[in-house]
């Protein structure tokens, strides 16, 4: 398996805020990494490096390639969509589909005009007379008809209703997903993204969080639902994050042992948005 | 996975110009061409009224006060070959050179926003997400204005002229004079066209500097390009003006903004005249504005910003 992705100590700054602090991490191909941060985190800035759209300091391979040299070369194998509406107002839906079949030589026409047949835009109408959604439904669906390595989305189902964004990510799962595409997703419905990613990064500050296969989630982090009689045993364990509930506590648990925390309640894997709250609580070093 | 060679990726980016200014390349030029045609059309058929004369009105009236138009354009007929072209060369030179004075002031408009107003509507990112390196965004922007648009307002020209000429014709019909000499074949439309354009080719080096600094502009300003584009000139003109009483800079760049057919003064075959390369230091001013230009496109694309404002 190839890497996609070699980040080294990439680093960026907007007057005195850090975008990126010494971000550095690693894609392997056929990986599906999410990227989960707060606002101004520096999510999209990290995004935008990869594709050489803004300048940085550090090491950066993307299949091979710096994307700061020959940026439209690295983009034949790769796509974005970004985290706003891009696509000009004055583009018809049709001239954007010729437009990317005359530049893109991994463009599917078919492929596109079906996926822009499933909703209820006309080919006929310019981008500015659509909608929000529907706006980024056929950014979707011309971003989907490319066949790329990597694929880089930055809160791809903003301003989408439930069922199309439902009916992306199923898409995305069933239609997309080779084995052989690499995507990175940023997004804030990480509840519903879980299921298709296999690895997991949390950024905040332009600093690197957590950076981990969710496979390795279970063994590392672990939750325990612990009644206020043990809550001294709980802290003295050192939990990451502690949040109220239900007349009892939450405790979030970095590389304990699971003999320890069944003593002191029930336990469970935490859900992404828990551990990401706990990680950045943990960083931040305060309540959340 | 299919080839996509540069110049068919070239093509579609001129597509995307003609798509995103379509008032410019389509639109405005028609537009220019009816008003003309219709304001001669209506001059014709006052003409036919009694009442009006296109030929007197359009042209450094070949009608004497002491006589109908209908002798004076008998007279026409019968005038010398040469005089009759330079006649009609008058003629159709003041709707060409208001249509192309139309042309340069919108390509100052075009070229002043082609790579700014995407970074402000941030289509960059889109258009950037695509395998399109800043050289071909750029060369796109230039042969879309040098060439395309200004391909766009010479065919509008000729076309005005035919139709002019066709009314004409129509309207000498009604006179006792050999129509093909005295207002088809004198008018030499087809020649001035091959002529024009050739002349066309010439500008495009002579104004290089003037518009390559103007996409220069768009491509790094963060805001107002004009101001930007303006500011250097001004900086420069304002001390000159002071200590000079003139400027010799301003009057320079004025120059290069237009082709310079349109500011020489001169004899009515100016259009045709391509003697002034001959004059002191004109070639050598082309090669530099040439060589000027094209080193300011070379910054442009270096300098295209990739990020959105």
């Amino acid at each position: 398996m190839s890497t996609v992705v070699q980040a080294k100590n990439l680093n960026k700054c907007y007057g005195d805020v850090a975008a990126m602090d010494n971000i550095s991490f690693t894609l392997e191909q056929g990986s599906i990494l999410g990227l989960i941060g707060p606002n101004g985190a520096g999510k999209t800035t990290t995004l935008k490096a990869l594709l050489g759209l803004t300048s940085f300091e550090g090491s950066l391979d993307v299949l091979g390639r710096d994307p700061r040299v020959n940026r439209h070369l690295l983009m034949e194998d790769v796509c974005f969509i970004a985290d706003v509406g891009i696509l000009p107002r004055w583009l018809k839906v049709s001239n954007a589909i010729d437009f990317i079949e005359g530049v893109h030589p991994a463009f599917n026409r078919e492929r596109a005009e079906a996926l822009i047949a499933e909703t209820k835009i006309s080919p006929r109408k310019k981008v500015g007379q659509l909608s929000k959604g529907m706006i980024t439904q056929l950014h979707l669906a011309l971003i989907l008809a490319i066949d790329v390595k990597l694929l880089v989305l930055d809160e791809p189902t903003l301003g989408l209703d439930i069922i199309y964004q439902k009916s992306f990510f199923d898409r995305l799962l069933n239609d997309y997903l080779d084995h052989e595409t690499s995507i990175i997703i940023s997004t804030h419905q990480v509840e519903e993204l879980k299921s298709i990613l296999t690895h997991l990064m949390f950024i905040d500050e332009g600093r690197v969080l957590l950076d981990m296969a969710m496979e390795d989630i279970p063994r590392v982090y672990t939750e325990v639902l612990v009644k206020p009689e043990k809550y001294a045993q709980a802290i003295a364990l050192k939990p990451v994050y502690e949040r109220n509930m239900l007349g009892a506590k939450t405790f979030l648990y970095e590389n304990a042992e699971s003999r320890q925390l069944e003593a002191l309640g029930d336990i469970h894997v935490p859900t992404v948005s828990d551990l990401f709250i706990g990680k950045v609580h943990q960083a931040r070093g305060k309540q959340v | 996975m299919k080839t996509i060679t540069p110049i068919q990726k070239q093509l579609v980016l001129l597509k995307r110009e003609f798509w995103e200014q379509r008032i410019i390349f389509l639109i405005v030029p028609v537009c220019c061409v009816i008003f003309a045609a219709l304001a001669w059309g209506t001059a014709t058929v006052r003409a036919w009224l009694g009442n009006y004369n296109p030929v007197s009105a359009f042209t450094y009236s070949i009608q004497r006060p002491d006589e109908t138009a209908a002798d004076a354009i008998i007279r026409f007929s019968e005038a010398p070959m040469e005089l009759k072209q330079q006649v009609w060369e008058q003629f159709y030179s003041v709707p060409t050179t208001l249509l192309f004075l139309a042309f340069w002031s919108i390509m100052m408009y075009y070229y002043l926003v082609a790579l700014y107003q995407p970074r402000k509507d941030r289509s960059i990112l889109f258009w950037n997400s695509m395998p399109i390196s800043n050289m071909q965004t750029v060369m796109s922007k230039l042969i879309a204005g040098f060439v395309l648009a200004q391909g766009v307002y010479l065919v509008c020209m000729l076309a005005l002229q035919l139709v002019v000429m066709l009314v004409l014709a129509i309207y000498g019909m009604g006179f006792d004079v050999d129509v093909w000499g005295t207002f088809i074949a004198p008018a030499r439309i087809f020649q001035r066209f091959f002529s024009f354009s050739a002349f066309c080719l010439i500008n495009i080096f002579w104004c290089l500097p003037f518009y390559a600094w103007l996409l220069l502009v768009s491509a790094i300003a963060k805001s107002a390009p004009l101001a930007w584009a303006s500011a250097p000139l001004v900086i420069a003109t304002i001390p000159e003006l002071i200590i000079f009483e003139g400027s010799d800079i301003f009057v320079k760049v004025v120059q290069h903004a237009m082709p310079r057919f349109a500011i020489q003064e001169g004899k009515p075959d100016t259009m045709m005249n391509t003697g002034f390369l001959a004059q002191s230091g004109m070639l050598m001013e082309l090669m530099i504005s040439a060589i000027l230009g094209i080193i300011l496109v070379a910054a442009a694309i270096r300098f295209n910003r990739s990020e959105d404002l």
